[in-house]
């Protein structure tokens, strides 16, 4: 119902409220400057090697199979669709499902016998201190994209693949430091989730710091996530769209795309004047994983085209 | 900085050490040589340094990617110089030296008359093809430049999803969002177009991909998997798409294809093996039956596909002559049926009453006179479907007897054990944490108020019949807080939240139609498509259906649109296409319901207990654990389609139940057993879902109208409130001043004030009081009295014959309004018992006589030359 439609932004919502990037300064890496002796809800992150480790989030398991701890994951939620591989395994039946999100099974996740979960703030505290009574449990709430850097060396410390994870953030800063290192377009930019009602990202969002790392100005000065008005819209006057969608190009219709170069209302806006809207995948931009990079040349890209 | 580093230019360039730079174009290399062999330092526009060395014969390489000044520093052992170039863009199509026949060029060609850049995800597919010797081909689309075809293979040509797609490195970076001709590529990209059949099509799995490697220099390697022999794709279609038995099913296997040729069909049945594209079956019995289907190509390469079918029971449908008396058994009771010599049809129906299980239900028709009456020796309560009203049931000698006539009727007996009382102990502490939650501007939410938290809060506090207007806290309600609101959440809302406001006023007896100057319902049925279809997806086209249909709109094309959207697990998806989900399921049978649209119902009950987890709660999707609003969805849809949700359960756990065990102490309802998440919408959801109330809770009286003082207006009525009503026009008598009337027809009123074999009633309103001329127009087989409640009892209208035409006779009767009336069908029988329909005639109080107008047929126009002609004789009474 709407409330899968708000799925898409309970995502963006329950992972980043309030935080404070503006003007993050770009430093060069130092790991050294991340704290990881406790996870986000202050629980100790210890070292380990473990067999079994059940995932609750999408961005959990892209972590965990980017930093090479994939073959362990026995659980993931239903909404876990990356790497293409974890579907395989899922279908062959070697991870099982768990539940969703914000729905997590509990006890399916004991079933599976295992000996790390890695949770995220928004299946809830309730779940995850439910779960802690059986099972070593660590959660995370990354905000910004450094949160995002530190979830991975966590992940990868409890999981013993910490230098793997140190190598991926490495390749993370330095990407995300090239594209620092360009240019920038200062183009105004609209994120637009979704069209009924029109929901668009403000500040403080993952989106809004990947816009401004990619040398852009999210005209939207509000925090967090808003229903706007067509007028609103109009008045902002972005030069560049983004649009969040499911899938790519190859014939599939976005029906937030095409809402926004059919309405004849925003004809006179300058990103539909000029072609300038483009579609993102909403996996990569709302998920605290290491796509977020992606995401970030991506717009980077738009904005440059 | 900049200063100092123009400076040691003008400082330096006396050294012997030298620097030599080839190339200047942004994406392009740039050779940088040194007379020397020498470490260099490179800033684009003075950013970050980047390092290098070069030498006489080995010279630097580098490829700037923006715009601007290039500043190269080299130090030799002895010496330091330094350069500065400025990068510009370069469109021109020039082929540098260094350009092989596999390099990829920069610069631009030109493709469907625009201009793409060599060096994007087309361009390496153009060069590739140019190596190859290969043909490849694009459209113009609204997304910008489309490949069709590649080495011959087109778009469709395996299957109507089928077509090219490319990935650059797969599967690092995700699926390109942008046309193949904007994708930049750089040295070390792999460029990968493959031939995609289906949405989970991979390149791995795609039987022609080509793979286009980018070297450091843009050299291009290309590897090719061209598979030679592609399997055939089985799949068909069969018709009806839910036979009965012995109903001949056409199994058609067109829609299978393959790149050459399909040489064989097999179709297994019921264990027996067929052959043929097409072929013709009938099944014996009742049930589920799969059909596979497998199809070979000439390279003897096979694929097969399995599909359910239902086979339904052949309708009941039974003649009977009857000379006399003939008793015939139904199975729930005996009909005992009374006739001189009659022909009497009796069929089998099926129908879905909310709070009753159906015992059963049937039609009867007869082309004679008949007397007919259902007899059962257990207690049964028969509802008149045609007619929307309750049959009267005597005791006679230990049994049950119903008078029943012509039309269509429901055997049944009420569910003991649900809904729950409004004023039950958990529903009354769910609607004190409501109240909780109210804040002092009058509306709802948990920190603040927030305007769709309050339209939900009205839907709970009208489903446990309370007024919301009644609901004050700092002596304003949830309508003043929306009245408030309204303005300025008007220009945001989305099709839902116009949808859900509509449904909250209407539950709160406020006209949408008019609420501070806004026609909301005007603003959603702009949103109505031309397909049906309500804003763009399935959950706006329900929500809009829900809405739409309790303002006493036409949603018949809407509903047509939702089930063309159905999926073949029987589910529905928030988006056409998607998979079923709980939740939309679950909200869409209770917008079919509307339209009584039992086999789409059926298939989505069918989805729905897929749903139900072990502990008898509901999921939203996949694997998730029960939930409250999954729990309230599927409650409210078992009740709009007659289930008794105390009955839908999982290994012995019912689903209400699981709902109960969800309210905390406190009053409120968790998310989950043990997530608290929402509480207030969980909490509104169930009160809505315990009590047995589903979507629409009510409908906006059916017409509301202003007449503007012009005396002897007439008002014909829209085509929705004639088919309900029989009102065919009203027209005002001797009113100088702006008259509201509202009709309502109401399926019950008070015990005191029921009147036996009334078919409906009708409760007009007016402010201020007015008289009026009601012109009915009834079926012309049927004989129809009206009457007026008056002074404590029902007291006949005398009926004023005005015209026929083929269908209908036209009545007018007077009368002062407000009032309550009642229409009931007149039988001959027992119009000569005269008895049986306690009414008294009177002569209305003031009945002016109204010239009887002869109507011969429908011809356009005629009700304005009615009305005219009305118009005139009513002035003339008046004078």
């Amino acid at each position: 119902m709407i409330r899968r439609a708000i799925f898409l932004l309970a995502f963006l919502l329950i992972y980043c409220v309030q935080i404070d990037h503006s003007n993050r300064d770009f430093q060069p890496i130092s790991l050294k400057t991340f704290n990881l002796s406790y996870d986000d809800t202050g629980y100790e992150i210890i070292p380990g090697n473990p067999k079994r480790i059940v995932s609750l989030a999408p961005s959990n398991t892209e972590i965990l199979f980017a930093i090479g701890a994939g073959d362990r994951v026995v659980g993931v939620t239903d909404y876990c669709n990356h790497p293409p591989e974890v579907l395989e395994r899922v279908a062959r039946g070697e991870i099982k499902k768990i539940g969703g999100y914000s729905t997590v099974n509990v006890e399916r996740v004991i079933a599976l016998k295992p000996d790390l979960v890695i949770a995220s703030y928004g299946n809830g505290l309730g779940t995850i201190e439910l779960l802690r009574k059986y099972v070593y449990v660590i959660a995370l709430d990354p905000k910004d994209v450094g949160g995002i850097e530190r979830s991975i060396l966590a992940i990868g410390k409890a999981v013993g693949n910490y230098e793997n994870a140190e190598k991926l953030v490495f390749e993370m800063e330095k990407r995300i430091s090239e594209i620092k290192a360009k240019e920038k377009s200062y183009k105004r930019v609209a994120h637009i989730i979704w069209n009924d009602p029109i929901w668009v990202s403000g500040k403080e969002t993952f989106i809004d710091e990947a816009i401004s790392i990619a040398g852009g100005i999210n005209v939207f000065n509000f925090t967090g996530w808003r229903i706007v008005s067509v007028e609103d819209l109009i008045k902002a006057n972005p030069e560049v769209i983004i649009v969040s969608s499911g899938g790519g190009m190859g014939g599939e219709r976005n029906v937030v795309y095409e809402w926004i170069i059919s309405d004849k209302r925003l004809k006179g806006i300058e990103a539909v004047k000029n072609g300038k809207i483009f579609v993102i995948d909403a996996d990569i931009i709302s998920r605290p994983g290491p796509r977020i990079v992606d995401a970030i040349e991506l717009i980077n890209l738009f904005l440059n085209s | 900085m900049r200063a100092i580093l123009i400076l040691l230019i003008l400082i330096f360039p006396a050294f012997a050490l030298s620097i030599q730079v080839n190339g200047n174009c942004v994406n392009d290399e740039l050779y940088i040589y040194t007379d020397e062999p020498s470490f260099l330092i490179l800033r684009m526009n003075y950013g970050y340094p980047i390092y290098a060395n070069a030498s006489p014969q080995q010279p630097a390489i580098f490829v700037p990617r923006i715009t601007g000044d290039l500043l190269v520093t080299a130090i030799s052992d002895s010496a330091e110089a330094i350069k500065v170039i400025k990068i510009k863009e370069c469109v021109s199509t020039r082929h540098p030296s260094y350009e092989g026949r596999k390099t990829l060029p920069s610069g631009t060609f030109e493709e469907q008359g625009r201009k793409v850049n060599w060096r994007t995800a087309l361009g390496a597919l153009k060069k590739a093809c140019e190596i190859l010797g290969d043909t490849y081909s694009t459209k113009l689309t609204d997304w910008g430049i489309f490949v069709d075809c590649i080495r011959r293979i087109c778009t469709g040509n395996l299957g109507k999803m089928s077509g090219w797609m490319y990935w650059v490195n797969y599967p690092e970076k995700p699926l390109p969002g942008v046309p193949a001709s904007e994708y930049p590529i750089h040295p070390g990209d792999e460029v990968i177009w493959y031939f995609s059949r289906s949405m989970d099509e991979k390149p791995e799995t795609s039987p022609y991909v080509l793979r286009i490697k980018i070297g450091p220099n843009y050299e291009i390697q290309i590897k090719l998997k061209w598979e030679s022999k592609i399997p055939p794709k089985a799949d068909f279609d069969f018709i009806p798409e839910n036979p009965i038995v012995g109903e001949e099913v056409v199994f058609d296997a067109s829609k299978s294809y393959d790149d050459r040729r399909i040489v064989q069909y097999i179709w297994e049945i019921e264990g027996k093996t067929f052959e043929g594209k097409v072929f013709r079956y009938r099944f014996e019995n009742e049930g589920n039956y799969e059909i596979k289907l497998t199809v070979l190509d000439d390279e003897e390469l096979s694929d097969s596909i399995k599909k359910t079918l239902f086979v339904r029971k052949p309708e009941m449908s039974n003649r009977f002559l009857i000379h006399g008396e003939r008793l015939i058994d139904l199975g729930f009771g005996s009909l005992r049926i009374k006739a001189e010599k009659a022909e009497i049809s009796i069929k089998k129906e099926s129908c879905k009453i909310p709070f009753y299980y159906v015992k059963g239900c049937f039609s009867l028709k007869s082309n004679e006179s008949f007397s007919a009456f259902l007899e059962s020796e257990e207690e049964l309560k028969v509802l008149d479907i045609s007619n929307d009203r309750w049959i009267g049931v005597n005791r006679e000698n230990e049994k049950y007897i119903a008078r029943l006539f012509h039309g269509k009727f429901a055997v049944l007996t009420p569910w003991e054990d649900f809904p729950m009382k409004k004023d039950d102990e958990r529903i009354r502490k769910a609607l004190e944490y409501l109240r909780t939650l109210q804040k002092d501007d009058g509306g709802f939410g948990e920190k603040e108020s927030l305007f769709s938290a309050t339209s939900w809060a009205m839907m709970a506090i009208a489903s446990a019949e309370e007024n919301p207007e009644e609901w004050k806290r700092s002596g304003k309600s949830p309508i003043d807080y929306m009245r408030e609101k309204i303005g300025e959440e008007v220009k945001r809302m989305g099709t839902t939240d116009l949808a859900r406001t509509i449904l909250a006023l209407i539950y709160s007896n406020i006209d949408p139609r008019n609420f501070e100057g806004y026609d909301l319902v005007k603003m959603l049925k702009e949103r109505v498509k031309d397909d049906g279809r309500i804003g763009d997806y399935v959950y706006t086209t329900i929500w809009g259906i829900l809405a739409l249909k309790a303002a006493g709109e036409d949603v018949s094309k809407s509903i047509e649109w939702l089930k063309s959207v159905q999926n073949p697990d029987g589910g529905f998806p928030w988006i056409a296409g998607e998979k079923s989900d709980c939740d939309d399921t679950s909200a869409a049978i209770q917008a079919l319901m509307l339209a009584k649209e039992y086999e789409a119902v059926d298939r989505a009950i069918e989805y729905l207990k897929t749903c139900q987890n072990p502990d008898g709660g509901m999921k939203y999707f996949g694997e998730s654990a029960s939930n409250a609003a999954s729990d309230s969805w599927a409650i409210q849809a078992l009740v709009s389609a007659g289930e008794n949700p105390m009955k839908f359960k999982k290994d012995l756990n019912c689903i209400v139940d699981h709902l109960i065990s969800l309210q905390a102490d406190e009053g409120y309802f968790k998310y989950t057993s043990h997530e608290v998440s929402n509480p207030g919408y969980m909490t509104v959801s169930a009160i809505m879902a315990l009590l047995g109330k589903y979507h629409p809770m009510k409908t906006l009286p059916i017409y509301k109208m202003k007449l503007e003082g012009v005396e002897n207006t007439t008002i014909k009525m829209p085509t929705q409130i004639f088919l309900e009503t029989y009102i065919d026009e009203i027209t005002m008598v001797m009113e100088k001043r702006g008259v509201l009337i509202e009709v309502e027809k109401l399926r019950n009123v008070e015990e005191y004030m029921r009147l036996k074999n009334a078919s409906f009633y009708l409760r007009i309103d007016s402010v201020p009081e007015a008289a009026i001329y009601i012109t009915f127009a009834f079926p012309k087989q049927r004989e129809f009295i009206i009457a007026k409640f008056e002074d404590g009892k029902w007291m006949e209208l005398k009926k004023d014959f005005v015209n026929q035409d083929d269908v209908y006779r036209y009545h007018t009767v007077f009368s002062r309004i407000p009032g309550y009336f009642a229409v009931s069908e007149k039988f001959e029988e027992e119009h000569k018992k005269e008895d049986k329909i306690a009414v008294e005639t009177k002569t209305p109080e003031k009945t002016p006589e109204v010239q009887k107008i002869e109507k011969t047929k429908q011809i356009p126009g005629f009700e304005l030359v009615l009305g005219i002609i009305v118009f005139l004789v009513l002035t003339r009474i008046r004078k």
